[in-house]
């Protein structure tokens, strides 16, 4: 499984990349590859405010159906169109065209959010 | 946990493993797309151990067949395969089947696995005369190979010809002092074969078929592929689309029931049939984007109200989309409709259609 040391990561196995204000997100190579054929990504409107660890939308794959959680509140600045038609990035590039969100946040809010680094996540990983 | 001899080879193989009714089986390997997609274009192998074979054997065989199942059997030739319903006296399934005639008196009959021992139990308890019912499923392997490519594999095994067994018959033969029984037949639409092997036997042939079928790409695929595979050709699965609590009528079973026969479950099917049906078994195809599940609400589109519920409903891989079955209220049951699946807190559009959801390679 693969791992980026500049992402931080979520107990529900989402990473997000913060740079000052925007934060990106989409879920880890470990939650693809459990997930297995993703076939429909739901994803909200741009411009819905979202708060902490809220439900932004649902990864559907053959078999199963799992919940995005976002670990941090703001507004969805954008989201990735290209998974309408492709959802299968998520699977074959979970770190880079299959992102999911971008979010406008408050920095100061990253403080209060639950975020492991990746060593932590891949411990957190080996015990799941 | 209950394994079949190929469980090892699973392991091995990096098959993502699950409990499917008390036996430990692969869900997939390389990936449940890849493995239905080409099942349907070239050929797979599925481990089918876990199924249930039971024989019945005597004078008194065929009889008690007749009265215990709602298809004709008598009319059956050694090395024919037939399906049917099992009913309980009210008229719901106890199973669905396969019966093979292996001789005059002497039949198989293959059970899901989850229903085996209820089987068992149903068919010792309303068996009487001179017959004898007998559970060989623990010693008893079983393989599919299923494909449009499944036959130039399987040819290069055996000694029999293999153009001869249509579409439900099958055959034996013998490859290094083993035996097999070869039948044409299968649970994805396409052709192929099931082959019934002893236990011990089971590894050698797995093993052999991944060799012969190297060229033709021939791969294993695991349950996952096997459900989005029956249900693209809307083949029921007992525990959703047939139980028992569902009549077995408005549910495309009646061609495997002969309802001018004395047989257990009969007359509650007759007064039901007079009444009128209350609920069908439907196929649909989302007009738009999602995934239909197992238990989704089915709703009228203009009043809302609560029509059925989804019986198995998943993404097809080949029409790339979401498709599934549901019992509704008759009366809304109409090919072309569009009917509401509530997926979560939407209600996603959906059209019934008739017939299989897609083309297969099977000859009828």
């Amino acid at each position: 499984m693969e791992v980026r040391p500049e992402l931080k990561y979520t107990e529900e196995h989402e990473w997000i990349l913060i740079s000052g204000t925007e934060v990106t997100l989409g879920i880890t190579d470990f939650a693809q590859n459990k997930l297995g054929d993703i076939v429909f990504v739901e994803l909200p409107e741009e411009g819905t405010i979202i708060d902490a660890d809220e439900t932004v939308g649902n990864i559907e794959s053959v078999k199963a159906v799992s919940e995005i959680f976002c670990p941090i509140g703001g507004e969805i600045l954008s989201v990735n169109k290209d998974l309408e038609e492709e959802p299968d990035l998520v699977n074959s590039a979970p770190y880079d065209e299959g992102w999911m969100i971008k979010l406008k946040i408050d920095p100061a809010d990253l403080e209060l959010a639950k975020l492991m680094t990746h060593k932590e996540y891949q411990t957190f990983c080996a015990e799941d | 946990m209950k394994k079949t001899p190929l469980n090892q080879w699973h392991h091995n193989h990096g098959a993502r493993m699950v409990d499917f009714s008390g036996w430990d089986m692969p869900i997939q390997y390389e990936g449940i797309i890849a493995e239905h997609m080409r099942t349907r274009q070239g050929a797979s192998l599925f481990d089918v151990s876990h199924m249930g074979e039971l024989y019945l054997e005597g004078k008194d065989a065929l009889a008690n067949l007749e009265r215990l199942l709602p298809n004709r059997f008598g009319d059956m030739k050694t090395g024919q395969v037939r399906y049917s319903p099992m009913l309980y006296e009210n008229g719901t399934f106890v199973d669905d089947l396969s019966v093979y005639r292996l001789c005059d008196d002497k039949f198989l009959l293959c059970v899901n696995a989850s229903n085996k021992d209820k089987d068992h139990a149903w068919i010792a308890q309303n068996i009487k005369g001179e017959v004898v019912l007998t559970d060989k499923s623990d010693a008893t392997g079983q393989i599919a190979i299923q494909g449009p490519k499944a036959e130039a594999i399987l040819k290069k095994l055996v000694k029999i010809d293999l153009t001869k067994i249509g579409y439900w018959f099958f055959d034996w033969d013998l490859i290094d002092g083993k035996e097999l029984l070869i039948a044409r037949m299968g649970y994805t639409g396409e052709d192929g074969f099931e082959i019934f092997i002893d236990q011990e036997h089971t590894l050698w042939l797995w093993e052999k078929l991944m060799e012969l079928g190297q060229e033709e790409g021939l791969q294993p695929a695991g349950l996952g592929a096997r459900d989005t595979l029956r249900l693209e050709v809307a083949f029921p699965l007992y525990g959703q689309e047939i139980d028992d609590k569902h009549l077995a009528l408005g549910c495309g079973m009646s061609r495997f029931m002969d309802l001018e026969k004395e047989f257990i479950g009969r007359s509650p099917l007759l007064a039901a049939q007079k009444a009128g049906l209350k609920e069908q078994l439907v196929k649909f195809v989302l007009v738009g984007k999602g995934v239909p599940r197992n238990h989704c609400k089915v709703v009228d589109l203009n009043s809302r109200e609560l029509i059925g519920e989804v019986t198995s409903g998943s993404h097809s891989p080949v029409l790339s989309g979401g498709i599934g079955m549901a019992w509704i209220k008759a009366e809304h049951a109409q090919p072309g409709k569009i009917i509401g699946i509530e997926v979560r807190d939407r209600v996603l559009e959906a059209k019934l259609i008739q017939g299989s959801f897609v083309k297969t390679s099977k000859k009828a």
